[in-house]
């Protein structure tokens, strides 16, 4: 009935040799040396500069783990959504790491977990930054509330918090911002956070919707919005177009 | 035709193996894991191992920056400041609160590319603080004739041994 030559054979195998790498590469399984850890691409960027690796700790469910990590990148508070990440998304590659090996703590209120399993976990996927999520009980975190902590190029996260303590850490992380609340005893460095500035806010003067507000880390400094991510995630929507500037600067070059 | 079947179909298997190639990166990287400590402003190298996988990128927001040198050239620059820790939280009054905290003293890691025989240099703000020879004897065979799946076992297998070796 059919008659098949040689080429279309050839075709055929082909094809089917194609089929085999790009099953393999849905699976997105990154076999690792000391264990069976998985390297899960969520989304990869056309132009990706910058690497983040999602890692869970203290989820019962793993479909949970994968819900948050959507929700941070591709929900109404992630990076997908929110400027200046929406307009520069192509430049970002997100993964997640299914793993149990992660350590963290909470000491003095607050959630930081150790950057030597963190990072060893991250080495499965091309990583320049990483967010650990922990699975946090919102009415348990109504009681006892935890912070979140960004140290070096870690992100510890409470998911019980607001969606944007996500982005409010990256920032931290990423762009060395620096928090634009007034904390008592908290003494900040102007020089090496640029999202502050002294009186008159000469370094974004020249941006014309920038405006001059008392208060960045300290009170005797300025910040360029009065109600941003930086000061205020639960109400707050925006960097403000100075801190957005600054954040999409390392993309540039 | 059929030339027109064979060259779509060559098209699309080379695109399908680079995408894979590209998604298992890692499982082919070696990186070195440095074990430092931050005390008074300076920072002490107190180990390090080669490990399996991908090197964190390059950074560029910090005080501190580490180079790698192979052969007294720079092959990896990046940024990184052990000294501050953010804290956040936002309160049942719709108030964020938490700030910076600097640190005096904490052991903290870094990954950056394996090199054999390198150096390490880590700066603040321009000033050298450290200097540090390192010297890893690498032996993984990358190229041998046999299936992809034997291959990836045998990478495997060398790199636990290197580890072995190493620690």
């Amino acid at each position: 009935m059919f008659h098949i030559n040689k080429v279309q054979i050839l075709v055929i195998i082909i094809f089917a040799v194609s089929l085999f790498f790009i099953l393999k590469i849905n699976q997105d399984n990154i076999e690792y040396s000391k264990g069976n850890i998985d390297c899960n691409t969520v989304y990869q960027g056309k132009n990706a500069k910058v690497n983040v690796v999602f890692l869970p700790y203290g989820y019962g469910d793993e479909k949970r783990f994968y819900e948050d990590v959507d929700s941070y990148v591709n929900g109404e508070f992630g990076f997908k959504n929110v400027e200046p990440f929406k307009s520069n998304f192509e430049s970002f590659s997100f993964y997640d790491i299914v793993s149990e090996n992660i350590k963290c703590d909470v000491t003095d209120n607050t959630f930081i977990c150790d950057d030597l399993s963190a990072k060893r976990a991250a080495a499965n996927c091309p990583n320049d930054y990483i967010i650990v999520l922990y699975d946090r009980d919102a009415i348990r975190d109504l009681i006892v509330p935890i912070r979140s902590s960004a140290y070096l190029n870690l992100a510890s996260i409470n998911t019980a918090d607001h969606r944007l303590v996500v982005l409010h850490e990256f920032a931290h992380i990423y762009g060395g911002l620096a928090d634009e609340y007034v904390e008592e005893g908290i003494d900040i460095d102007i020089d090496r956070f640029q999202n502050c500035d002294v009186k008159t806010c000469p370094r974004w003067s020249h941006f014309t919707n920038a405006g001059c507000f008392e208060g960045c880390g300290e009170i005797n400094f300025y910040r360029s919005i009065d109600n941003g991510i930086m000061r205020n995630y639960i109400l707050g929507r925006e960097f403000g177009i100075w801190n957005e500037y600054l954040l999409a600067l390392p993309l540039q070059s | 035709m059929e030339r027109i079947f064979v060259g779509f179909a060559i098209t699309i298997l080379v695109l399908s193996v680079s995408a894979f190639a590209i998604t298992k990166d890692c499982v082919n990287k070696d990186y070195l894991l440095l074990e430092l400590s931050y005390e008074s402003r300076t920072v002490t190298l107190d180990g390090y191992t080669l490990e399996n996988g991908c090197p964190s990128g390059i950074l560029k927001r910090g005080d501190f920056k580490v180079e790698v040198l192979q052969n007294n050239k720079v092959v990896y620059t990046s940024s990184f400041d052990p000294a501050i820790v953010f804290t956040d939280v936002g309160g049942e009054d719709n108030v964020v609160s938490g700030g910076a905290k600097v640190i005096d003293k904490r052991k903290f890691y870094l990954n950056v590319p394996a090199v054999q025989e390198g150096q390490i240099q880590i700066y603040n703000k321009g000033v050298p603080i450290l200097k540090a020879d390192f010297d890893v004897k690498q032996e993984v065979v990358r190229s041998k004739s046999v299936g992809l799946l034997d291959w990836v076992n045998i990478l495997i297998e060398d790199v636990n041994g290197l580890l072995g070796k190493i620690s």
